[in-house]
């Protein structure tokens, strides 16, 4: 390095030069990013979820598609998504073949021999052909106030020997069962839970529909009530004390045995000959496991956990744990990066057909696992899962959760009125007091910088008593209106204004004023005609300046304002006080503070910046 | 009576000497008494007052004290708020000059950087006001988040990226991640550090106009005298610039004195207290009026900084004039 500095020294002068202009330049660059970066870094993370802040990760995350459901259709293997995809990948290379998409909520889905079904809670009833892709669908009335939020599940049964489907919500209080025809979906019933409930609690709702041997089964809190689908009629209700507890999430009829089993959050239950028994619980575990999805085959009862299956046999006795789901990372075309990635995830569904259990995984996979030889055979990756978790759901909660808008509004009222008549006012003082040498010039000169000596927060207590007292005398309203902040903002950026514009004056030469008078102009005229044309871009200038400072302004909108005439800094500090730990909302609110000036700042640049320079270096 | 006419006619005179002189300054002389000079007035009055919660609703007509809020906060040393009062003095002091001269030499530094001919100097240039152009409320809620100890881009760039604890432990880093905004001197430099970013833009932009207003002969005559680069900043530029840097600093003391928004809205998000290190006399004034409900005394500590500033400003405003003027 030292080495490099004295050859810089003996080098030909020209050679110097640029060498040095390389350096500056990568100062500069260097500089430039480094400034620029919290600006970035606020839009950045404006779009970040705030669970991937929150845990101090630096970059959009992967979001994963829940895969909800995965099925063999001939040698090719069907997908469908949360958000309500139908995908057939192919079975060997893992390739995209064909998809559907209807952007779903709350979806769920079955599969009979010829169609898969879909249902959400806010699209109603779809069904798919599973050759032809042909699709159809059936909005709902759901007949009542439904807050999508706090809808579980969309929960649907098929029958395709008599050909229906039921469908109904997981959703409290809601007890409709709308039964459909499978060909032409049309509404053939409505089944009423609560109202052949024996007794009725408080709180009531669906968790499942099962349907099996021409019996529906609907999982409530309450109990299980099995109804015959031919006749309609309740046939018996399975009660349980722990049912008020814990949902049942699960049914599934094992023929061979002639046992329902059913699971809640963390136990599975059998029944078999009007006797309800609980078969296994995980709350003896010493670790804790959720049990999300069940199915029972010959292999036993596979059980869908938080971190891979747990094998059981039918009685109940535990057989093993497959916890670990090797899935091997593959990427977007299924090429393999590298085998053997242990992936945490939710079970959403199991399928068992032979040796070979068809899953589908909250992380956005779809995997065949085999029983013989305990290994994962392949595992297919949604497409989805390469998108970035990127948020523009931010900006909406932002405004759904403030009025944003109205603030915005309020502000460049407020801010734009405030510029322009402290403009006008400025305007003329500053000239007189630049052109005319009066008594009390250099006083008022003197008392003009003076003023800038006044912390605000001593004049707020009375500014705010002067409001009132002028309403009350006068009857105009004054706090909490734009007028008063105008009033008051006008007033407290003028000093500034008036001194930044005397330069701008003051650089206007006396020549040309004196040439005026000599042709027989008023001081009014010259003041008009010549002086104001002339330093207008200084007064723009000076006008998007304080433009800007109102902008900024917290402290006197703060009190002076009322929720209709809040500007943005009162609203973000509002807004900031209840949603402390929203990272993302808290930095898309700052980006929406700031983009309109910069975008205001970007149009008038030019102007702003040889305003404010000519203003300052006078020579 | 003689007398008394002749005066009168005087002023009639000079008024119709300047008549528009007069109608023009009216409406702003009608701002500065009704806005500036009668709150102010009020202000000091209150300051003698013992104003709180329950007299508020008095008024000027609140019980009065004399001078006991001055001798509280100067002098009476088992008084609550003068404690957080002399913080808030060695903290606005420092905070003041530091940022106004971080400010100005930072943007010395990128002004004769830009100084030169290239490609694009104005779109840099624009680029580089971007900071001044973001909200200061902005500011301080950006900054606040970044920060933070664990989620802090900052503490993740100095710990995970850089990993400074492996090699700057003899500076006595240590191997956590520090807090930034508890309430040790290191609040005082998250504080200065956004507000130099926030700042330095537009004493850049100052600078460089002046830069450029400079005449090439200098320069190039120094070149023939054999002077370095720092020679003929020091000797040329810096002396031509004077004026330039005079009024920055007046003003960048002023604006720094009273800086209150960033504080405000870092802390807590702007409902906290910044703790012995973090509070500047703008928070310290308005947390004693409006969270402590004590008006009296927030008049009187804004008085003094008033006179205090005053005076400063005055001295400064001498040398200034001297500079315009020789």
């Amino acid at each position: 390095m030292r080495q490099f500095w004295r050859d810089l020294r003996t080098m030909p002068f020209h050679v110097y030069k640029k060498v040095m202009d390389r350096v500056y330049n990568v100062l500069m660059y260097t500089t430039l990013v480094v400034v620029l970066f919290p600006i970035f870094w606020m839009v950045f993370n404006a779009f970040m979820n705030n669970n991937d802040i929150v845990q101090g990760k630096i970059f959009f995350q992967r979001a994963p598609t829940n895969v909800l459901f995965t099925e063999k259709v001939g040698g090719k293997l069907l997908v469908c998504t949360r958000d309500g995809s139908i995908n057939y990948l192919d079975l060997d290379t893992g390739r995209l073949l064909q998809r559907r998409r209807f952007k779903t909520n709350n979806t769920n889905y079955v599969s009979d021999d010829k169609y898969v079904w879909l249902s959400a809670a806010d699209k109603g009833l779809i069904r798919v052909d599973k050759e032809t892709f042909a699709v159809k669908k059936m909005r709902i009335k759901w007949n009542a106030k439904l807050d999508f939020n706090k809808i579980s599940k969309t929960l649907l049964a098929v029958d395709p020997q008599s050909g229906k489907v039921w469908l109904t919500l997981g959703y409290l209080d809601y007890d409709k069962i709308f039964e459909f025809d499978r060909e032409t979906m049309q509404l053939r019933n409505v089944y009423q839970v609560l109202s052949q409930m024996p007794d009725f609690f408080d709180k009531f709702s669906i968790g499942n529909i099962y349907y099996h041997g021409g019996r529906l089964y609907i999982a409530t809190n309450l109990g299980v009530v099995v109804v015959n689908t031919a006749t309609l009629a309740q046939e018996k209700i399975i009660e349980h004390p722990d049912f008020e507890n814990s949902d049942i999430r699960y049914l599934a009829y094992d023929e061979a045995t002639e046992t329902l089993f059913m699971n809640s959050f963390s136990k599975v239950y059998a029944y078999r000959n009007g006797v309800l028994r609980q078969i296994y619980s995980t709350a003896d575990l010493d670790y804790f496991v959720q049990i999300g999805y069940m199915t029972v085959s010959d292999a036993g009862l596979i059980l869908g956990t938080g971190n891979g299956f747990t094998r059981l046999a039918k009685t109940g006795q535990y057989l093993e744990d497959i916890t670990t789901p090797l899935f091997d990372n593959v990427n977007k075309k299924g090429k393999l990066i590298n085998k053997g990635v242990y992936v945490n995830s939710d079970v959403n569904y199991a399928q068992v057909i032979g040796e070979q259990i068809y899953v589908a995984t909250s992380v956005g996979r779809a995997a065949i696992y085999n029983l013989q030889t305990k290994a994962v055979e392949k595992t297919y990756l949604m497409d989805k899962a390469g998108f970035l978790n990127i948020f523009w759901r931010n900006f909406i909660d932002l405004f759904y959760n403030i009025d944003f808008g109205l603030y915005v509004r309020n502000s460049f009222i407020i801010c734009g009125m405030t510029a322009f008549f402290s403009m006008i006012l400025a305007t003329i003082t500053a000239y007189a007091l630049v052109r005319f040498k009066f008594p009390g010039n250099r006083f008022l000169s003197t008392a003009v910088l003076s003023t800038q000596m006044i912390p605000g927060v001593m004049m707020l207590i009375p500014v705010y008593i002067m409001f009132i007292k002028i309403t009350e005398a006068t009857g105009i309203p004054m706090k909490g209106t734009v007028a008063g902040l105008v009033f008051i903002y006008a007033a407290f950026f003028l000093p500034f204004s008036i001194w930044i514009l005397r330069g701008f004056f003051a650089s206007i030469p006396l020549a040309l004023e004196e040439a005026a008078t000599l042709d027989g102009c008023t001081p009014f005229q010259i003041f008009y005609k010549i002086s104001l044309p002339l330093s207008m871009p200084g007064i723009v200038a000076t006008g998007i300046y304080i433009f800007l400072q109102a902008w900024d302004e917290l402290v006197f909108a703060w009190v002076l304002t009322s929720a209709h005439t809040m500007t943005i800094p009162v609203g973000i500090r509002l807004f900031v006080g209840n949603f402390q730990n929203r990272y993302d909302l808290l930095m898309a609110a700052s980006t929406v503070a700031t983009i309109p000036v910069m975008i205001l700042f970007i149009l008038l640049q030019k102007q702003i910046v040889s305003g404010l320079t000519s203003g300052a270096v006078k020579d | 009576m003689a007398k008394t006419r002749k005066i009168i006619n005087t002023i009639i005179e000079t008024y119709h000497k300047y008549r528009l002189a007069y109608i023009f300054i009216m409406p702003a002389v009608f701002c500065l008494i009704l806005l500036h000079l009668l709150p102010l007035l009020q202000g000091i009055w209150m300051s003698l007052l013992q104003m709180d919660q329950f007299t508020i609703s008095e008024y000027l007509g609140a019980p009065f004290v004399g001078w006991k809020n001055y001798y509280d906060v100067l002098f009476n040393s088992a008084s609550p708020v003068r404690l957080g009062f002399i913080s808030a003095v060695r903290n606005t002091i420092f905070y003041a000059i530091i940022v106004t001269f971080g400010t100005l030499s930072i943007g010395m530094i990128v002004a004769q950087m830009l100084n030169r001919q290239f490609k694009g100097r104005n779109v840099l240039r624009g680029l580089f006001l971007f900071p001044w152009i973001v909200p200061t409320f902005v500011v301080g809620m950006l900054w606040g988040f970044m920060w933070q100890k664990e989620t802090g881009i900052i503490n993740i760039i100095l710990y995970d990226i850089l990993q400074i604890h492996t090699w700057l432990g003899w500076l006595g880093v240590s191997a956590d991640k520090p807090f930034w905004l508890m309430g040790d001197p290191k609040t005082l430099a998250a504080v200065i550090i956004p507000t130099v970013w926030r700042g330095w833009p537009h004493p850049m932009l100052m600078l460089l106009a002046g830069l450029q207003g400079i005449p090439h002969d200098y320069y190039e005559a120094a070149d023939i005298d054999g002077a370095n680069g720092w020679r003929k900043f020091w000797y040329i530029t810096f002396p031509l610039l004077k004026p330039v840097w005079a009024i920055l600093l007046l003003f960048g003391l002023i604006f720094n004195v009273y800086a209150f928004n960033i504080v405000y809205m870092m802390f807590g998000n702007g409902a906290g207290f910044p703790g012995e290190w973090g509070d500047l006399l703008m928070t310290n004034i308005f947390r004693n009026s409006f969270q402590r409900w004590d008006f009296g005394t927030g008049a009187a500590l804004s008085f003094l900084l008033m006179i205090v500033m005053m005076v400063v400003v005055n001295f400064w405003y001498k040398f200034y004039k001297g500079v315009e003027e020789g």
